[in-house]
């Protein structure tokens, strides 16, 4: 069950009936919970399992943590152990399994091992982020221990974002978890043009580059022309399906009563990495940030104090997005993604070049903005890549274009991006300019209803980010 | 506030324009008497003729599984027969069903064999390869009566909410002809003006996408394309069956006296078996019993021991070696039908 399915949206519907038809907030927080769980098993009922055993093995981590302060830093360790053993269990070890045992068979070995076919629980990076922040603030002393089971619970399996987040901090949903919660036709207000912008973002935007992407990706060798326009195309779709997913999100949080975080803003026009990173998924950035970056610079600068030595300005965003590249994946494209921008970020800080930079001259923002967005569509080639052979391959060996007919599909292709990624350029004038012009704002966002009306499948691909 | 005001009386304004402005460019009525798409009344007439004119003994019909599997060439040499193949790449039992009543059994001439090549549960799955393009493929072989199409292949897996959408919501009922429309314009307006028309576009397509793909990507790509077939719900035989097209296809052929042979091939899909979901045994086992109730013979060689990862080009379709292999024990193992019917 997929946020776009209409199968969702009805059981959406119930649960909001249901949920509202409570008053108070303990019988809230437990349609909340039971709906999360139904939501998250609904396919592999086993993700359940697995969901709860780690809430119920943090919460009394936590609690242990609280009671036994001289010995917390057991109890950390214990958490990080199982929650990052876990993840590493099904993200890294359960691939690598299944390579093995696609190679004894091929040299005649039949395993039969059938733990090797476990699969990805979707969101289990998101939510095993989540817990790991509560712990890490807990530990810190910087957010009070949960008490109540049903309300930690909630926190970690809380519906809108137990697939594909945001990483929602403890400190941002744990109080309005425990506050008393009323309808309210003001959030309908904020609701209804983040859905509307979700489903136009993954059912028109999203889906249909992807067909463009997917042709370009799919050949042995595309010609650097090809691959240049199926990286655009991807630098559109990973946007657009992952902002619909975190619209959707919140577009349904607001609808339960709660206000979560923004999770996109956009971050194509970044001048700078650092200032990329402040725009685009902004919860994970922000929990590599605290719980990465800031630690291991203190750490750093703790043992030398020369803020010039190269280690201390190199190392912390090299090993943040790093970690940030193993998030996603367990292939070396997303190692080398993420060394990419571990050097992008470290160089331009480097020369003076942070989030907040920003040139007086406009030409000089127009550069700075166009290097960086090459920048982008670049990492996103490394990011997309079948693997580094083939990203090699391409790079190093593949001609610019093989025939007249590489223009002509290079020109069509990257007409239908244009003309998909419309709505959203649209969208950012309006933001700018269109706050007083409400009409401007309605005929958009009727419009977009439009388009995702004629648009809708009968089936809609997965949105990319539940895989990571 | 304002703001929603506008958003929706902007938006009725547009579905009741849509109201008037969509069934007239596409000649159609709203609201229609049945959901799903329609079916124009014209029915492509090469099958029949070919029946009248060739009168073959036997007759394959199946999607690329069979075009890359079967040699016709190699079968009628080893057998003696002229046999005649139904190939439709991308085809799946929604189209066959609408091939066979209204191509092979509306000629006065009834092959006495018909041999149907699917893969795992596509003959029980009748909304697989229905939507886009595969529309445009059955509507060439289905007549404007073909309900029982409609009612299987569309609207038993609509919600009753879609439904109640295709029928009354013009805007939502000519999705795919305005989607098309909206296409059109944004591949071809550009290039047409640089002087590259249609034509020239869809040549530069074909010119550049079909050239060498990466295998591995392609198997991914082929696997995803194919998971709707193992499908919890699609796996469960006993509960499909009865949706599906096999049994008017069963019905069809007997009524007709043509002896049909249902042949299951075998794809790499869940190689190695450890893979295999138990469900998918059973739904075998199901089909298995199904058939030999209804007297229709199965020829199963999805485990057959000769076929490994030298004989296919990707993850479904033999390359020409394992072609050559298959045809030959195929040509073998349906040569008693073969004989019978021609007596």
């Amino acid at each position: 069950m997929s946020f776009t399915d209409l199968q969702f949206l009805a059981f959406f519907a119930i649960v909001l009936a249901v949920y509202w038809a409570f008053r108070k907030k303990t019988f809230q927080n437990i349609v909340l919970l039971v709906a999360s769980y139904v939501f998250y098993g609904w396919v592999h009922p086993w993700y359940c399992l697995l969901l709860a055993a780690g809430t119920v093995l943090d919460y009394f981590l936590v609690l242990g943590m609280n009671r036994f302060t001289q010995q917390k830093r057991i109890f950390l360790a214990a958490s990080l152990l199982a929650n990052i053993g876990l993840l590493a269990a099904f993200k890294y070890v359960a691939p690598f399994s299944r390579g093995v045992a696609f190679f004894f068979y091929q040299v005649g070995l039949d395993t039969q091992l059938q733990m090797f076919n476990v699969l990805l629980p979707v969101g289990i990076s998101f939510y095993t982020f989540k817990r790991l922040s509560y712990i890490f603030d807990v530990y810190r002393g910087t957010y009070p221990v949960e008490r109540t089971f049903t309300s930690f619970a909630l926190f970690v399996a809380f519906l809108p974002q137990v697939v594909a987040g945001p990483i929602e901090r403890a400190g941002k949903l744990l109080p309005q978890i425990n506050q008393p919660r009323r309808w309210d036709w003001a959030r309908v207000q904020n609701a209804w043009p983040l859905l509307v912008m979700g489903f136009l973002k993954k059912i028109v935007i999203a889906d249909n580059v992807a067909v463009i992407v997917n042709k370009v990706y799919l050949l042995e060798e595309p010609s650097k022309l090809l691959l240049l326009v199926g990286s655009l195309g991807f630098t559109l779709q990973i946007l657009a399906d992952f902002s619909a997913y975190t619209d959707l999100s919140r577009g349904f949080a607001y609808l339960l009563g709660f206000d979560t975080s923004e999770n996109f803003h956009n971050p194509y026009l970044s001048l700078s990495p650092s200032e990329f990173w402040t725009r685009w998924h902004i919860t994970l950035s922000n929990w590599l940030r605290d719980y990465i970056f800031f630690p291991l610079r203190r750490t750093l600068l703790r043992h030398n104090r020369q803020p010039g030595l190269v280690w201390n300005w190199l190392l912390p965003p090299l090993v943040t997005m790093l970690v940030s590249g193993f998030w996603h994946g367990s292939g070396w494209t997303f190692m080398l993604w993420g060394l990419f921008h571990g050097l992008l970020i470290a160089i331009y800080n480097r020369v003076g070049v942070g989030a907040g930079w920003r040139p007086k001259r406009w030409w000089q923002v127009s550069a700075a903005w166009l290097v960086m967005f090459l920048f982008t569509v670049f990492s996103w080639t490394i990011f997309r890549s079948n693997s580094l052979a083939w990203l090699g391959n391409v790079i190093f060996h593949a001609p610019l274009s093989t025939s007249p007919a590489d223009w002509t599909v290079a020109l069509v292709s990257v007409v239908m991006i244009a003309c998909y990624a419309a709505p959203l350029v649209i969208k950012l004038f309006l933001d700018r300019y269109g706050r007083r012009a409400p009409l401007l704002e309605g005929a958009f966002y009727a419009l977009a209803v439009v388009l995702t009306i004629i648009y809708t499948n009968s089936a809609s691909n997965d949105f990319i980010y539940f895989q990571f | 506030m304002r703001r929603l005001l506008y958003f929706v009386i902007i938006l009725g304004l547009l579905m009741g324009t849509s109201w008037f402005a969509v069934p007239r460019r596409y000649n159609t009525a709203y609201p229609k008497t049945m959901a799903g798409p329609e079916f124009d009344p014209y029915v492509r007439l090469n099958v029949r003729t070919d029946m009248h004119d060739l009168q073959p003994p036997l007759v394959f019909m199946g999607d690329s599984i069979l075009y890359d599997g079967v040699d016709l060439e190699q079968f009628n040499q080893f057998t003696g027969i002229q046999a005649y193949e139904v190939v439709f790449a991308g085809s799946a039992s929604a189209l066959w069903y609408l091939i066979l009543k209204n191509g092979l059994l509306a000629s006065d001439y009834k092959p006495p064999v018909l041999v149907i090549l699917f893969r795992d549960t596509m003959i029980t799955t009748p909304d697989y390869r229905v939507n886009g393009r595969y529309y445009r493929m059955l509507d060439e072989f289905a007549t404007d009566e073909d309900t029982l199409a409609l009612q299987l292949a569309y609207i038993n897996s609509m919600s009753p909410i879609e439904q109640f959408a295709d029928r009354f919501f013009p805007l939502y009922g000519q999705r795919l002809d305005l989607r098309d429309s909206l296409e059109y314009r944004m591949k071809n307006t550009l290039p047409a003006a640089m002087g590259c028309g249609e034509f020239c576009v869809e040549s530069a397509m074909d010119e550049v996408f079909p050239q060498v793909v990466n295998l591995a990507l392609l198997n991914q790509a082929l696997g995803s394309a194919d998971d709707y077939l193992y499908e919890t719900r699609n796996l469960d035989f006993k509960s499909r069956v009865d949706e599906s097209f096999l049994p008017e296809i069963i019905r069809l052929c007997h009524e007709n006296g043509v002896e049909l042979v249902l042949v299951r091939a075998k794809v790499l899909r869940f190689q190695p078996p450890y893979s295999e979901p138990p469900a998918l045994k059973a739904y075998v086992a199901d089909l298995q019993d199904y058939l030999e109730d209804n007297d229709v013979p199965f020829l199963d060689y999805s485990y057959h021991p000769d076929f490994g990862f030298a004989d296919y080009k990707d993850i479904i379709h033999m390359n020409e070696a394992g072609g050559a292999k298959f045809t030959a024990i195929l040509a073998e193992d349906l040569m008693p039908f073969i004989t019978a019917g021609v007596k």
